[in-house]
């Protein structure tokens, strides 16, 4: 139809015989992209864990003491909701 | 008088994360679906194979484009497909090689319906399919994408072509349950400093195409 071959004259997606090293080569860089990505998402919750485990021993007000400092460490780690008295 | 007609809404399908699995399409999406051309000219009473051959003459991947919202044929297909989901006929469709837009397709109507672990399981080993796709944009544009982008969208993005992907329980924690085993990169013994000087350069950035 029209709008086929319009769109066949804007963007050629034929994966032509001669393209292949290119293409792998471009393939590679974004999957090596992907993994980088992986892997980060990766150590961050890692050090997020370890951070965790780290405020879980510490008292009261040295955690408030810490978020003053640190207001985005609040967020971050949110300590758990006192209960009323 | 309510009445439904044959073609949109089969209303005796087993549901998908809790409703019609044509739901997965949003209301809007689906009525500019059901009145473009497309639809109504070619998409009337097609059965899996049939898509087949439609998906074949398919020439790009694009939601609705345009200040008319037009249907491509592809969320035309898709939508063909979410009738009554075939998780055989879809696997086969990821699996065969021949075809790169209704492998595609294939793995975007996967995405909707399956289970998280089989995302990975079956959407992953399409990561290494390096072909072009010429996908449309929202403002009716072409642009060049290829079908490990594509599935790398379909992944991690929480929309793909102006559709909400269902959530995907993330990887690690399906890991942590045993249910999935860690990918293995094919990359893998690569140096992380390449790795580094991939993202640096912006080149992942630049293969998205968009």
């Amino acid at each position: 139809s029209l709008a086929a071959s319009f769109a066949e004259t804007v963007v050629d997606d034929t994966d032509a015989p001669g393209d292949e090293e290119e293409a792998y080569a471009a393939w590679r860089l974004r999957e090596l992209a992907r993994m980088k990505r992986d892997l980060d998402q990766q150590q961050q919750r890692e050090r997020d864990q370890a951070e965790k485990l780290r405020r879980s021993t510490l008292t009261d007000e040295q955690i408030l003491a810490e978020n003053r400092r640190d207001p985005e460490l609040a967020d971050r780690f949110p300590t758990k909701p006192q209960r009323m008295a | 008088m309510v009445y439904i007609r044959a073609d949109r809404m089969d209303l005796s399908q087993k549901s998908y994360h809790g409703t019609n699995p044509m739901n997965l399409i949003p209301k809007i999406m689906r009525e500019r679906i059901f009145n473009s051309l497309y639809w109504k000219e070619r998409c009337f009473g097609l059965n899996d194979a049939d898509v087949v051959d439609r998906a074949a003459e398919i020439t790009h991947i694009g939601g609705t484009y345009g200040h008319t919202n037009t249907a491509t044929p592809f969320i035309c297909l898709a939508l063909k497909l979410l009738r009554s989901p075939n998780r055989e006929t879809l696997i086969a469709f990821i699996d065969q090689t021949h075809f790169k837009y209704l492998r595609a397709l294939g793995a975007f109507v996967f995405r909707l319906i399956a289970p998280s672990a089989d995302i990975y399981n079956y959407l992953e080993p399409l990561l290494i399919d390096l072909r072009k796709l010429r996908m449309r944009n929202q403002e009716g544009e072409f642009y060049l994408s290829f079908l490990d982008s594509f599935v790398d969208e379909l992944l991690t993005e929480t929309h793909v072509l102006g559709v909400p992907m269902p959530t995907l329980v993330q990887r690690h924690v399906l890991e942590a349950a045993g249910t999935l085993r860690p990918r293995d990169y094919p990359l893998y013994g690569e140096e992380e400093e390449e790795a580094e000087r991939a993202s640096a350069t912006g080149a992942g950035a630049l293969a998205q195409g968009d």
